[in-house]
């Protein structure tokens, strides 16, 4: 049974790869043993989450790249095949977000939020899934949020990016189901990384509200998502596609 | 050539008419069944509602036939099966003839899901569930299949769409009752499509009532400032969504789940 769950001799692409998702992500599948390609932004990060996927024994590949570039997402995926030969598995994980009211939210930045969360995600699916249908088997994840199902104030690009991204991946499903591939969405509650983390303890009251609603009554660590992006990934989840799983403590439960 | 009408429209306000119409509407006597035995009422509906208690009965036919509305009432227990019999056959003397049926009687207990009585949970499955469950197979079965028509109106709760945070109290039994009828409606609205029956379901929020006065002195301040609205239901605020499901303006909705919480379940 637990071979099942084994990514031996699989390849992965993780976009938003330099940020503390992507790189958990990463090592999470190296780990489980496929070679993975690191895109995104910040060199000095994937160097670093490049050192750990090759800690394991896996092979990593660097990819400076910007999710929202149509021409260099081409390039990249034409770097990634060239140096890989195939993708098996790829986790649409670049998002950013934007905690403006409506009146203060300009549109240059919910055109960015809507660029780089929801056309980042179509512009990879779109580069790798030929491949993907070519070997009749592939798996798509996306990274949603708990905003995929809900809403909350000060959230509104944010939110209707993350529920278009888990309503793309039910759509594109469907489209890629008779290829044998699986396009799934995790739904995750505010995740610990870098870049909150001292917002967090510096003004926790800003996260009382997500906290109060939690079932397990704490925020999500970045190893909390790994679980199931691994799980998906994998063969263990085969009949799985459409779906969005929350992995929120009980956030949308409640 | 004649001129054809762009429409073959009925006015609105002949749509949402239930003149010469028979509603029954179970735990009628107060709250939330009151209120939407009061709107369905006073757009022509004889109602019919039910309750435990004799006298509370009194006083809301009273109240309701003071408003103009042709209403009566029958005292029982729907959490019964011979309490639910005993209604039937009298509502076949009564009127022989049910248009809507509102499924509202229901129950809760409080407790923590660890220690839980099973008493507690079976009374209130029986009243919440079992209870609609047999009043409208007996209605549907004798007047509105029969008929090729008829309305069902489940009053499931905000409760049944979700859990709570365990600060806001136990309530297991009823949060499951109400899950259930959920599905209920939606299963119950694919089986009797066919025979022209809608079957839909309203999901309260919090509401001032009897039944949530005990949790709402504990958590009003909490729901309040989780509500997108930033109040608790009043007593209008069900009537416009139950005559919708009620009345042909909604004759083509079936089946679904309407949430009245001031947006409370979508953040």
């Amino acid at each position: 049974m637990t071979d099942r769950f084994r990514l031996d001799g699989s390849v992965a692409v993780v976009t938003g790869a330099s940020g503390g998702v992507g790189s958990a992500g990463a090592l999470a599948l190296a780990e489980a043993g496929a070679d993975v390609a690191l895109v995104g932004r910040n060199r000095a990060k994937l160097d670093e989450a490049a050192k750990s996927v090759e800690a394991v024994g896996r092979r990593a590949l660097i990819v400076e790249s910007d999710v929202t570039d149509e021409a260099g997402v081409t390039r990249s995926a034409a770097t990634i095949l060239d140096a890989f030969g195939k993708v098996d598995i790829l986790f649409n994980n670049a998002g950013i977000t934007s905690p403006k009211t409506l009146a203060d939210l300009p549109l240059e930045e919910w055109r960015r939020v809507i660029d780089v969360n929801l056309t980042g995600a179509y512009l990879c699916a779109r580069a790798f899934a030929p491949g993907m249908v070519a070997r009749k088997h592939g798996r798509i994840v996306n990274m949603g949020s708990v905003l995929s199902g809900r809403g909350m104030a000060n959230r509104t690009v944010y939110s209707a990016s993350k529920a278009g991204l888990a309503n793309f991946g039910a759509a594109l499903a469907f489209e890629l189901g008779p290829h044998g591939i699986t396009v799934n969405t995790i739904g995750a509650t505010v995740m610990v990384t870098d870049l909150n983390r001292e917002l967090i303890r510096t003004q926790p009251q800003l996260y009382q509200r997500v906290l109060g609603r939690t079932a397990l009554g704490r925020l999500g660590e970045v190893d909390d998502a790994t679980g199931v992006l691994v799980f998906l990934a994998s063969d263990a989840a085969r009949f799985i596609t459409g779906q969005t799983i929350f992995v929120d403590g009980g956030y949308t439960a409640g | 050539m004649a001129d054809k009408p762009l429409l073959q429209s009925v006015p609105l306000k002949n749509l949402f008419d239930l003149s010469g119409q028979v509603a029954v509407v179970t735990g009628g006597s107060r709250g939330l069944g009151l209120q939407i035995a009061e709107a369905l009422g006073e757009y022509g509906a004889t109602i019919v509602i039910t309750a435990r208690k004799a006298d509370e009965l009194a006083e809301a036919v009273k109240y309701l036939q003071g408003l103009g509305i042709k209403a009566e009432s029958h005292a029982g227990d729907m959490g019964k099966p011979e309490g639910v019999a005993a209604f039937i056959e009298w509502l076949g003397q009564a009127h022989d003839r049910v248009d809507i049926l509102v499924n509202n009687a229901g129950t809760s207990w409080g407790a923590t899901a660890e220690d839980h009585p099973i008493d507690g949970w079976n009374k209130v499955m029986a009243l919440n569930l079992t209870g609609p469950f047999l009043i409208t197979q007996a209605i549907g079965k004798r007047w509105m299949i029969p008929k090729g028509r008829g309305r069902v109106i489940n009053i499931a709760s905000v409760e049944g769409l979700q859990g709570h945070h365990v600060s806001m109290g136990g309530m297991l039994a009823y949060s499951t009752s109400k899950g259930g009828l959920v599905n209920f409606t939606r299963a119950l609205a694919a089986e009797w499509g066919r025979y022209g029956i809608t079957v839909n379901a309203l999901a309260p929020g919090y509401f001032p009532s009897k039944l949530t006065e005990w949790i709402l002195q504990r958590i009003e301040t909490y729901v309040v400032e989780h509500t997108p609205l930033g109040k608790l239901g009043n007593d209008n605020d069900l009537k416009g969504a139950a005559l919708l499901f009620a009345s042909d303006a909604g004759g083509h909705i079936t089946g679904q789940i309407l949430a009245i919480d001031g947006g409370a379940t979508i953040i």
